[in-house]
């Protein structure tokens, strides 16, 4: 048992609950702080445009796919969201990869901060990106929007759960985060020819279970990232 | 970091020189009105609030006479009683703690028990942060050594 962990250590340095401190905190002025909304804004511009191109281009590959109303065109799309979350991870980790983070840190925000803010940015993008490729397979009347969902949603979180793992083994992970892209992208696409009901209405509830897991641990692995971020750029793991 | 989050940054830390709510909330109240009389720049909000919490509780530790108050920065045996794993783990860690310099129990207190990044440290403190990972792994080191 560890018996020095950060939880045990926190839970003891608890200090009794503050009476006062909603009238003190109402008794100071207005702050300076910026919102949130205005944080976003001032990072938007550090986003390469080979991102917004990279979720463009999907999206109109997307379209091009399912213009012939083919339920088969399932597997393409599904297989192009690989590449989306490579491209979200490798944003997300640039700092870490070019050793930017140290700078970073002493800028006006946090390197969590700033993170998070990328993160919201292409989150909200992807999020646009996984409904409208979703509407354009409801199209083909094969699927309903919330079924369409988990075929797109399960290879893009598994690349984004494996790539941050790489990520933060190597600093250098770019060319291996496509290179899993690639593989996930062609286990979507090809596996229907080894088992062609993979993507039949029967399996849309192991299909939907399966997100909802990848999901989780999505969460947990960026919960954790967060809470380490600085730790993990020191290499710093001995106290859980 | 908003002001909430800093408000119990600053009152965990008071509370923890002084082991006196009231009185930790007094000076976290008058920590920010010194604070607000000016401010300085975003990224020097954090420690200039300690600078100020840090004076103000060593002229109240002054006026009480150190002696009436406990061993700074270490935890209390109420919260100890109400840790997960039972009292003698959170008794022995106590214990351990204590045998710590002044400076290392504080150091200790504010990267575990407040929460500060080793960037928010280093500008507290004016150490590098590698000076103050160095430390902070020997400070876990010696801690072992008391817990083994």
């Amino acid at each position: 048992m560890n018996r020095l962990s950060r939880k045990k250590i926190k839970a003891l340095y608890r200090a009794p609950i503050s009476n006062r401190k909603d009238e003190i905190l109402r008794s100071f002025p207005h702050t300076r702080t910026l919102s949130d909304f205005e944080i976003l804004k001032t990072q938007l511009p550090y986003i390469r445009k080979r991102v917004w191109l990279l979720t463009l281009l999907i999206f109109v590959a997307a379209a091009y796919l399912t213009r012939e109303l083919s339920a088969e065109a399932v597997r393409l799309v599904a297989a192009l969201m690989p590449f989306a979350a490579a491209f979200a991870v490798l944003e997300t980790m640039r700092s870490t990869a070019y050793r930017m983070d140290e700078l970073e840190c002493s800028t006006r925000f946090s390197l969590t901060h700033l993170i998070l803010t990328r993160l919201t940015v292409l989150g909200v993008t992807h999020l646009g990106l996984l409904s409208g490729c979703a509407l354009l397979l409801k199209r083909t009347r094969a699927f309903s929007f919330l079924s369409a969902v988990p075929y797109l949603l399960v290879p893009y979180l598994l690349t984004a759960i494996l790539g941050m793992l790489l990520a933060r083994r190597f600093r250098q992970s770019g060319e291996v985060t496509l290179l899993l892209a690639a593989v996930v992208g062609t286990v979507m696409g090809l596996t229907p020819e080894i088992f062609p009901q993979i993507y039949a209405r029967d399996f849309v509830g192991i299909w939907t279970a399966v997100a909802i897991a990848l999901l989780a641990l999505t969460t947990a692995l960026f919960h954790r990232q967060f809470q380490h971020t600085e730790d993990f750029s020191w290499s710093f793991s001995s106290i859980e | 970091m908003d002001f909430e989050t800093l408000y119990d940054k600053i009152y965990r830390y008071l509370y923890f020189r002084l082991y006196d709510r009231e009185t930790a909330e007094d000076l976290t109240q008058e920590t920010f009105l010194r604070y607000w009389k000016s401010p300085p720049e975003e990224k020097e909000t954090l420690p200039y609030l300690y600078t100020i919490a840090k004076n103000l509780s060593v002229d109240e530790l002054r006026r009480k006479r150190r002696s009436e108050v406990p061993l700074e920065f270490l935890p209390e045996e109420k919260a100890a009683a109400e840790f997960e794993e039972g009292l003698t783990d959170a008794a022995d860690l106590c214990a351990a703690l204590s045998t710590l310099p002044e400076n290392d129990r504080e150091l200790f207190f504010l990267r575990y028990g407040n929460e500060l990044s080793l960037a928010e440290l280093s500008a507290l403190t004016g150490q590098s942060r590698f000076a103050l990972h160095r430390r902070l792994a020997k400070i876990r080191s010696d801690l072992r050594k008391e817990l083994t």
